[in-house]
Order: C-alpha cells, then structure tokens, then sequence
C-alpha cells in the first residue's frame, strides 16, 4: 500500500510535468516531445536504415538479376531472329551457287551439239503421250538421247530409225526421270500420271520432309544416266500428301506446252 | 488391186489420225478411226480379210508408237476375225450392226490398254472409264455411221472392178 502511494504520488507529478511541458511545447512551438522521442528513435532508424541500405543491395541485386533476366530474353529473341535471317540468307547463297551451277550447266549444255527437229506425229490414241520427229540415226540421233524445247525438258528418244525416231515424253504414263528441288536439293522421282496428262501436269515423288512449296524450280538431279544434270523441268503446281505418310507428291507444271509442241532440240548423247 | 488400195487407205488414216486428226479432239480424246475402219472392212469381207486388216493396222500402229510390238496387233486382229463372224449374216445395208459392233470393238480396245495400267499398278478403274473409255466410245460409235458409209462406197467400187477384171478373163 505504501508503494503505491508513492507511486501515486509519481504518477501525478510525472503526469503534471508532462501536462506542463506539453503546454510549454505547444506555446513556444517547441518540439519537445518529437525531440526526446526523436532522440531514442535516431539510432533505431539509423540501424534500420544500415540494415535497410545493406539488405537494399540484396534485393537490388534480386531486382537486378530479374532485369538481366528479361534483357536476356530480348536478346535471346533478337538472336533468334538473326539466326533465321542468317539461315535464309545461307539459302540465298544455296540458291545463288545453285543458279549459278545451273548456268554454268547450260552452258555446258550449249556445248553438246544440238539438232533441230520438227515434231511430225503424235500418239492417236488416248492412253499414251508418244511422238515422232523427223530425224533419226542418220543425223546421229540414237537412243536415250535427251529432247528440249523452249529450255525446258521434253523426254527422250525410245528408238530411232534412219529417218525418224519415236519420242517418250515425261508426261508419258511410263516415263520416269530423276528430278530435284532447286531451293531445298531433295531429289525425287517424277513420272507421267494417266489422271493429269490431259491437265498437262506431271507427279514428283518427294520425302515426306521435304519443305517443299508451291513456285519451286524443278530440274533434272545428277543421278540420271540418261538425262544431264540441271535441265529445267517445270515448276510445283500443288502439292498432295500421300497416303502412307512417308511421301509427299508434287504436281509439277512443264515448262514445256505438249500440247502445241513443234520444234524442239535433241542433244546427241555422248555415249554413242 | 484390193490390197494395194486397203494398204494405202490404211496408211492413209494412220498418217492422218497422227498428225490432222489431232485437231478433232474434244477434251483431249480422240476417236479411233483404225477400228471403225477395221471393223467396217470386216463385216464387209468376212473374217479371213478382217484379220489380215487388224494385222496391218495393228504392226503399223504398234511399230510407230508403241514400245513393243504386239499389243495392238493382237487386240486389233481379234476385233477383225471376230466382227468377220457376222459377214454372212446380216445385209450390208444395214446401220445397227456395224455400229453394235464398232461400239463393242472400241470397248474391248480400251479395256486392253486399261488392263496394261493394271499391270503397272494403276488401278482408278472409274477414272479411266469417265474420262477416257466413255468419251472415246461415243466418239468413236458417232463417226463410225460415216466411216462405214465410205468403207462401203469403198469396196463397192473394188467389187465391182474385181468384177470386170473377172469379166476379161
């Protein structure tokens, strides 16, 4: 009890005290309680604001990380994008070396001697796309030797006589020549189709992988014994997938038009 | 007298189905004048001289344009031994017979090309009957009623030589 009396005692006059120094403060604007609280509250807000600044790094290093982090990502994706330009222009410098391969062929190609020819009759029957021209052995046209027109490939001569010789033509139901895709180099089998002669059009085998699209140059390939590499053939019309998932067909357009063929070009073959 | 003119005739139509006869296709089919005139010669002459007419039109044929010889020859020599059956049955002056038989001559041609398409694995039987045996049969059946008008006109005109040259001698 007697404790706490004094400790009222205490009370009041702390209490008076503060009432007193309150007033005081707040006559004379004097921040007293600011101040005294300030004085205790100065080393705690410095030691966090130490704390603060140290551990600050570590987040800025967090924040940091995250930055660079997504920096790298735009980098990633630029790159990316450069890697495909690079790629597409590696196919450019393909395809430039290709043309430029393709040239040097055909000027190769001048160089066999060439005979003109007339195309004096055509097949009458509906089934097959066979025709004569008007020169044979004795103008050293023998067989297998390789028929052009307007650049482009015609087929090759069955069998030839002293006077005329008999021509099958690619779109012919039974030919097949070995052609290749100038942009991606696959090389496939093309051969006459019954179902799209009369479109005028003939059928490339092709892999399945193949990345192949509609507008593609065809020319022969360098796997033909009978026909010289880089002949033009035509060009990819349509392209069907097959049916058993592991080839793809190309419908290829001619550049040759069979169906008004008249003058074309026999390369003598060297062989004979 | 009567081979020299059936060879020139037959060389005659060769040469032009190859070459002007191409202007008459319609959708790129063309009707096939070697049976119309086969099958005319040998519901005229009987089956001895049609048979020798599809041996001659058929080498010719397989010899210019096929790439072996003996296809055509035989289809087309079965086509003229077999229309030669009818010769001593039925009057010349007739129109249904040559014409059921250049139908199913042209059909029986065509089924044997379809079948060496068989062999190589094509097998789109109702794509080469819509596009090409159909058309080809109408085609052809269309221009056989004036084919065997000539044929006939034809071998009056060597009968009745044959009949003077008879006459001499």
């Amino acid at each position: 009890m007697k404790l706490n009396k004094e400790f009222k005692k205490i009370g009041v006059v702390a209490g008076v005290v503060f009432l007193i120094v309150m007033i005081v403060g707040k006559r004379y604007d004097i921040p007293v309680i600011s101040t005294g609280v300030n004085f205790i509250l100065y080393p705690v807000e410095k030691s966090i604001l130490f704390m603060g600044s140290q551990t600050g790094k570590m987040t800025l290093y967090f924040k940091d990380t995250q930055r660079l982090l997504e920096e790298n990502e735009l980098l990633k994706q630029e790159n990316e994008k450069l890697v495909y330009e690079n790629t597409i222009l590696a196919e450019y410098k393909n395809e430039n070396n290709s043309l430029k391969n393709i040239l040097d062929m055909r000027q190769r190609y001048m160089e066999y001697q060439g005979v003109g020819a007339n195309v004096i009759g055509k097949e009458s029957g509906n089934w097959y796309k066979i025709f004569n021209i008007d020169k044979g052995t004795g103008q050293d046209i023998y067989e297998n030797s390789v028929i052009l027109a307007n650049g482009g490939l015609v087929g090759r001569v069955l069998e030839s006589t002293v006077i005329t010789s008999k021509i099958l033509s690619i779109i012919d139901d039974r030919s097949s020549v070995s052609a290749k895709v100038v942009r991606t180099g696959d090389t496939g089998i093309l051969r006459g189709d019954i179902e799209l002669v009369n479109r005028g059009l003939c059928r490339l085998e092709i892999d399945i992988e193949s990345e192949i699209v509609k507008g593609d140059q065809v020319i022969t390939s360098h796997l033909s014994s009978i026909y010289p590499p880089g002949i033009p053939i035509g060009t990819v019309e349509e392209i069907v997938q097959g049916k058993n998932g592991l080839t793809q067909y190309a419908y290829i357009r001619p550049i040759v038009d069979f169906k008004h063929l008249e003058q074309i070009l026999v390369i003598k073959s060297n062989t004979n | 007298m009567r081979i020299s003119i059936i060879g020139i005739l037959l060389l005659i139509i060769h040469a032009m189905s190859a070459t002007l006869f191409q202007n008459l296709r319609i959708g790129e089919i063309s009707p096939n004048f070697m049976i119309m005139i086969i099958v005319s010669f040998a519901l005229l002459r009987g089956s001895k001289e049609g048979s020798l007419i599809g041996l001659a039109a058929g080498f010719l044929n397989d010899i210019v344009f096929g790439m072996g010889i003996g296809s055509t020859v035989f289809v087309y020599t079965l086509i003229g031994y077999v229309c030669g059956k009818f010769n001593k049955n039925f009057y010349r002056e007739n129109f249904i017979i040559p014409f059921v038989c250049t139908l199913f001559s042209s059909l029986f041609y065509s089924v044997a090309c379809m079948f060496g398409f068989f062999l190589r694995g094509k097998v789109n039987f109702i794509f080469f009957f819509k596009t090409i045996i159909i058309p080809e049969l109408i085609y052809t059946i269309t221009l056989s009623l004036v084919i065997y008008q000539l044929t006939y006109l034809i071998n009056e005109k060597i009968e009745n030589t044959e009949k003077k040259t008879r006459n001499i001698f």
